[in-house]
C-alpha cells in the first residue's frame, strides 16, 4: 500500500512540477507510519538496538544528502549556490551543527552501552568526534562572527583555505567526514545484529545464556490475539512455548487430578503446550484479557 | 573487508576526481586572515577531546562492569 501511495504521490509531484525535495518528501511520507510502528515494536522487543537502527538509517539518509550535493556540484560545474542536496533548506550551519551533535551523542550512548564488544562503534565515535570539532568551530563563527564566516571562514579547519587546510574543498571534505563516520556505523550495526535477542524471551527464560537467547530469538514467531478472544489451543503444536510480549492472557489449565485453574499471564511470562503422553498441567483454553501478542518458541528452540 | 577496501578506493577516486575537475568558486580569506580565530578552533578541539575522553572512559568502565 505504501508503494502505491508513494508512486501516486511521485506521479502527482512530477505532474505538478514540484521541486526535488517535494518529490522526495512524497516518496518518504507514506513510509513514515510504517517505520514508526516498526521502530516502536523493535524498541519494545530489542531495546537500544532499535535506536541503533534508527540512528544508522538517519545517518545513511544524511550520507545520501551529501552524495546528492556532490552530484549537483558535478552537474552545476561547481556552483555551490545551486548545489545544496535534495532538501536544500536544511543545508545550513545550524542544522549541520545540531544534527552532528545528535549523532555524536547518539553514538556515545551506544558506545557506553554496547561498545565493549563492538570495535567498529569506537571507530565511528572517533570519526564523529573529529567531524564534531569542525562543526563546533563552524557554528561558533556562524553565530558570533558571521562576517568572517561569510568572507571565507565557512571553509572551517581542514577545508581548503581553512585554518589547517587540506586539498579538499568543504563539500568534498564533509562528504569524506560522513563516509568515515557512516561506514563504521553500518558495520557496527551489522555486528550488533548478531548479538540481539528479544527482551521478553530473556524475561521468560532468565536462565538462558546470551548465545542461547540470540539463537532462540531467530526462531521466534509472533501471533496477535484480539481482546476477549478465546482460543482452543488443542490444535496448537505440543512442545512449543508461548511468551506473552504484550497485553494479558488468561490460561485455564487442568492438572493430573482434574482440577481446573485459571491464571493470568502478563508480559514476559510464558506457558508451554504439553507433549502428548507427558504428565503435567494441560492447557484447556487461552483467552486474551487485553489485545495481546504472543511469541512462539518452537520445541527445542531454547536449550533449557 | 575486501568490499570495504574497494568501496573506500572508489569513494577516494570519485572525491579526487571531483576536487581536481570541479573546483568550487566561493569566497576565501586572505592567507593572513585564515587563522584569525584559531583560539576558537583550539577551544572546539579541547571541548570535544575532553568529552570524547569522558565517554571513552565511561564506556571502558561500563564494559568492565565497574558501574
Amino acid at each position: 500500500m505504501a508503494v502505491s501511495i508513494s508512486s501516486a504521490l511521485v506521479l502527482g509531484g512530477i505532474i505538478e512540477r514540484l521541486p526535488l525535495w517535494g518529490i522526495a518528501l512524497a516518496v518518504l511520507i507514506p513510509w513514515l507510519p510504517i517505520w514508526w510502528v516498526d521502530a516502536a515494536w523493535q524498541t519494545r522487543h530489542y531495546g537500544l538496538y532499535a535506536f541503533f537502527g534508527a540512528l544508522t538509517l538517519f545517518q545513511l539518509g544524511h550520507m545520501m544528502e551529501h552524495s546528492a550535493e556532490l552530484v549537483q556540484l558535478f552537474l552545476n560545474h561547481g556552483n555551490l549556490a545551486q548545489s545544496h542536496g535534495v532538501f536544500g533548506v536544511l543545508d545550513n550551519e545550524v542544522v549541520h551543527f545540531y544534527w552532528n551533535v545528535g549523532v555524536w551523542l547518539g553514538i556515545g550512548v551506544l558506545l557506553y552501552r554496547l561498545g565493549s564488544r563492538n570495535p567498529w562503534l569506537w571507530v565511528a565515535f572517533f570519526a564523529a568526534s573529529i567531524h564534531m570539532v569542525e562543526h563546533v568551530y563552524l557554528y561558533w563563527l556562524y553565530i558570533f562572527h558571521q562576517d568572517f564566516w561569510l568572507a571565507g571562514g565557512w571553509t572551517g579547519i581542514l577545508g581548503k583555505s581553512g585554518i589547517l587546510g587540506s586539498p579538499l574543498d568543504r563539500p568534498y571534505l564533509h562528504f569524506v567526514y560522513n563516509y568515515i563516520e557512516v561506514v563504521p556505523l553500518v558495520i557496527a550495526f551489522w555486528d550488533q545484529s548478531r548479538h540481539v535477542y528479544d527482551r521478553y524471551l530473556e524475561r521468560a527464560f532468565p536462565m538462558l545464556s546470551e548465545s542461547d537467547l540470540v539463537a532462540a530469538t531467530q526462531q521466534l514467531q509472533r501471533i496477535t490475539i484480539a481482546a476477549g478472544t478465546t482460543i482452543d489451543p488443542s490444535n496448537w503444536h505440543a512442545g512449543r512455548s508461548y511468551i506473552v510480549s504484550k497485553g494479558e492472557v488468561a490460561i485455564t489449565h487442568e492438572d493430573d487430578s482434574g482440577e481446573r485453574v485459571t491464571s493470568a499471564l502478563g508480559s514476559g511470562q510464558s506457558f508451554e503446550m504439553i507433549v502428548a503422553g507427558r504428565t503435567g498441567s494441560r492447557i484447556l483454553s487461552v483467552r486474551a484479557i487485553q489485545a495481546s501478542e504472543l511469541l512462539i518458541l518452537p520445541r527445542n528452540g531454547a536449550k533449557t | 573487508m575486501i568490499g570495504l577496501v574497494i568501496l573506500t578506493a572508489l569513494v577516494a577516486a570519485v572525491v579526487t576526481y571531483l576536487q581536481v575537475s570541479v573546483p568550487l568558486a566561493g569566497p576565501s580569506l586572505a592567507h593572513a586572515d585564515l587563522s584569525y580565530y584559531w583560539p576558537v578552533a583550539l577551544i572546539a578541539g579541547l571541548v570535544v577531546l575532553i568529552l570524547t575522553a569522558a565517554v571513552a572512559w565511561l564506556s571502558v568502565r561500563a564494559g568492565r562492569g565497574v558501574d
